[in-house]
C-alpha cells in the first residue's frame, strides 16, 4: 500500500536531510561515515516494520513512523550538539532499543508473567535504584549519582523504573479496580476506599517516590507522581482524587521549597531568572534566548549557538530545537509527541483486558507528562526539572527504556484488533 | 549554487517533509477512527441493539448476597463467564470456576456450554453436561450464584442505567 511506504520513507528522509545540512555546514563533505547514524536508523527501522508485518497482523501502523521521525531528530540533534562519541553511543542504544522493541512486540509468553509477579519486578526496579546509593556514578564526573556503569555503558535505573511501576500500577489496579471503587469506609464526612485495598498500593508508590526524592531525582518523582494520578483515575473513574492530589502536589512542593535547596533553586529560577540570569538561572535564561533567536523560522540546523546553553543535548535539547528549527519545528515535534499519546490512548480503549487498558494508558500518560513537564520547563511555563524529552535527548537507558514501552504498545494494538477480528468470524 | 541557497533549501525541505508526515499521520488516524466507527461488526465499544445479537444476565436476589442484586451483565457473544479477569462477565464467587462457563450465538441460537467447572453449570436446576440451547427467561446458575437469561428480541430497549459501575 502506497500510503505505508509514504509514512515509513518520511521520517527516514527527514532524518538525512537534517545530516546532509550538518555536514554541509561544517565542511560541506558528504563522506559516507557521517551517514553512518541515518543509515542504522534505516536499517532498524525498515527491518522492524517487516518483521512486525510479518508478526502481528493488526499492528499500529503509525506508531513506529512516529517514533522513527523522532529518533531521527534526536540523531541529528546529539550529532548537532555533543561530541562524535556521543553519537556512536546513542546509534548503539538506538540499535539496542530496536531489538528491546521487537521482544516487547513479538516474544510468544504473552503478557501474563509480567502481570502476575508485579511485586517481583517492582522490588528488581527497586533494587537497582538502591544500588545507584553505593555504586551509582555520573557520566559527567559531576552531580547527582543516578547511574550504574560498567565498561563504559552507564545505565539510569529510574528509567527502568518508570516501566516497572506502570507495570505494578496496571497490575494492581486491574485486580482491585472493583474494590477500590465498591468498598469505602466512612471517614468523617467522606467516603474514601477501604484502607486494605489502597495501602499496599500506596507504600510501593510511596516508597519509590521517596527514594527518588532522596536521590535528589526531582523529574522523576514528578512523573511518577502524574502518572499514578492519571492511572488510577483511569481505573476508578473518580476524578475527586485527582483534584485532591494536585492540592497534595502543591502542599507538597511548598514544603519542599523550604526543606530541599534543589526545590527552592529551581521555583526561584522559574519566578524571575533575571535576577541572577549569569549565575543559578543562567541555563534557563540562554535556553529562553535561543527560543528568542530561532524565532519562526529559525536559523537553520547547525547555523546557530546552542552551545550556549548547559547540557543542551539532554534535558535542554527542546531550546536548541527552538533555536535552529524555530517556532515551526518546536510546533512540529509537539504535534509528532501529542499524535504519540492519542495513539497510545486509542489503543488502550480497544483492548478487553484492564490489565492491558491500564498499561498502555500508563504508558501514554507517561510520554504526555514527560515530555510536556521538560518543553513547557524549557520555556519556563513550570519550574524546571530534569528529565528527558523522550526518543530525542541523549541518553541511552531513556530511549532504551521508550522502545520498550512502544514494543508493548505495539503488541496491544496487534492483539486486540486481532481478537475482534476472531470474534468477528466466529458469528 | 552558492552554499547559502542550498542550505536554506534544505531547510524548507525538513519543514516540508515534517509536516506532510505529520499530515499523513493525521490523516491515517481519522481513517482508523473512521472505521472503527462504521465497522457493521460493532465493536465493544459501539454496541447498538440490532446490530448484532444482544441480550443480558440479571442477577437472581438472593437473600444471603444482599449487595448482589440488581446486578445486570451484557452479553456479547461468544461470552466467556468465571471468575478470572479477562473473561467478559467477571463472578466474583469462590464457588465459580476461573474459566466457568460461555454463551455462544449461532444464527440467531443461543447457547450455552460447561467449560469443565468444578462445580458445575446448572440451567433451570438441571446440570449441564453438554451445550445446551438457551431460551428468554431461563435461570443459569453457577456456583452460589443465580442469573436469569433474558435477550431483546431486537426491539426491546436494554437500559444500561440499571448497570453498576
Amino acid at each position: 500500500m502506497g500510503w505505508s511506504v509514504l509514512v515509513s520513507g518520511l521520517p527516514l528522509i527527514f532524518t538525512f536531510v537534517a545530516f546532509v545540512q550538518l555536514s554541509l555546514v561544517e565542511d560541506a563533505q558528504l563522506t559516507p561515515a557521517r551517514f553512518m547514524a541515518p543509515a542504522l536508523l534505516a536499517v532498524c527501522a525498515l527491518a522492524a516494520t517487516w518483521l512486525l508485518q510479518r508478526q502481528l497482523p493488526y499492528y499500529d501502523r503509525v506508531l513506529l513512523p512516529l517514533i522513527t521521525l523522532l529518533i531521527g531528530w534526536g540523531l541529528a540533534e546529539v550529532a548537532r550538539l555533543a561530541p562524535p562519541v556521543f553519537l556512536l553511543r546513542q546509534t548503539l542504544w538506538m540499535v539496542l532499543g530496536s531489538g528491546a522493541l521487537l521482544g516487547a512486540a513479538l516474544l510468544p509468553q504473552g503478557l501474563r508473567w509480567l502481570e502476575r509477579f508485579r511485586y517481583t519486578w517492582l522490588l528488581l526496579g527497586l533494587f537497582l535504584l538502591g544500588m545507584t546509593f553505593f555504586l551509582g556514578v555520573n557520566p559527567s564526573g559531576a552531580g547527582a549519582r543516578l547511574w550504574l556503569g560498567a565498561a563504559g555503558f552507564y545505565f539510569q535505573p529510574s528509567e527502568l523504573l518508570k516501566l516497572l511501576m506502570i507495570v505494578f500500577l496496571a497490575s494492581y489496579l486491574s485486580q482491585r479496580q472493583a474494590a477500590l471503587v465498591e468498598v469505602n469506609v466512612q471517614l468523617h464526612r467522606w467516603r474514601i476506599p477501604h484502607p486494605a485495598y489502597v495501602s499496599p498500593l500506596l507504600f510501593m508508590w510511596g516508597f519509590s517516590i521517596v527514594l527518588l526524592l532522596w536521590q535528589r531525582d526531582l523529574g522523576a518523582a514528578v512523573l511518577f507522581f502524574g502518572v499514578f494520578l492519571a492511572m488510577f483515575y483511569a481505573a476508578t473513574g473518580q476524578g475527586i482524587y485527582v483534584l485532591a492530589s494536585c492540592i497534595l502536589l502543591i502542599g507538597a512542593g511548598a514544603v519542599g521549597y523550604h526543606i530541599f535547596d534543589v526545590v527552592a533553586l529551581r521555583v526561584d529560577a522559574w519566578l524571575n531568572p533575571w535576577e541572577e540570569a549569569s549565575g543559578r538561572s543562567f541555563q534557563i535564561v540562554q535556553a529562553l534566548l535561543a527560543f528568542a533567536s530561532g524565532g519562526v523560522f529559525g536559523q537553520g540546523l547547525g547555523q546557530g549557538l546552542p552551545g550556549a546553553i548547559p547540557v543542551v543535548h539532554t534535558d535542554f535539547v527542546f531550546a536548541a530545537v527552538g533555536e535552529e528549527y524555530g517556532l515551526i519545528g518546536t510546533l512540529g515535534l509537539v504535534v509528532a509527541f501529542m499524535l504519540l499519546v492519542s495513539r497510545a490512548f486509542r489503543i488502550a480503549l480497544s483492548c478487553q483486558r484492564m490489565f492491558e487498558r491500564l498499561l498502555a494508558v500508563g504508558i501514554g500518560a507517561l510520554f504526555g507528562l514527560q515530555s510536556l513537564v521538560i518543553m513547557a520547563g524549557t520555556l519556563k511555563m513550570i519550574p524546571l526539572t530534569g528529565v528527558t524529552l523522550p526518543f530525542i535527548s541523549y541518553g541511552g537507558s531513556s530511549l532504551l527504556v521508550s522502545m520498550t514501552m512502544v514494543g508493548l504498545l505495539l503488541r496491544l494494538s496487534s492483539h486486540a484488533i486481532a481478537l475482534q477480528h476472531s470474534r468477528g468470524e466466529k458469528m | 549554487m552558492d552554499m547559502e541557497w542550498v542550505l536554506l533549501i534544505l531547510r524548507v525541505l525538513a519543514v516540508l517533509i515534517l509536516y506532510a508526515f505529520l499530515l499523513l499521520v493525521a490523516y491515517l488516524i481519522w481513517r482508523d477512527i473512521q472505521t472503527v466507527t462504521s465497522d457493521p461488526q460493532g465493536r465493544r465499544n459501539t454496541v447498538g441493539a440490532g446490530e448484532k445479537p444482544i441480550a443480558w444476565l440479571r442477577m437472581v436476589p438472593d437473600a444471603d448476597m444482599p449487595s448482589q442484586s440488581e446486578t445486570v451483565f451484557v452479553v456479547l457473544p461468544p461470552a466467556m463467564l468465571g471468575r478470572a479477569e479477562d473473561n467478559q462477565i467477571v463472578l466474583r464467587d469462590e464457588w465459580v470456576s476461573a474459566y466457568h462457563a460461555r454463551i455462544d450465538n449461532r444464527a440467531g441460537q443461543w447457547w450455552l456450554t460447561d467449560l469443565g467447572s468444578r462445580n458445575g453449570t446448572r440451567l433451570n436446576d438441571a446440570l449441564v453436561t453438554e451445550t445446551t440451547p438457551l431460551t428468554k427467561g431461563d435461570v443459569i446458575g453457577l456456583g452460589r450464584l443465580k442469573l436469569r437469561f433474558e435477550t431483546g428480541d431486537g426491539t426491546a430497549h436494554l437500559d444500561l442505567n440499571t448497570t453498576p459501575k
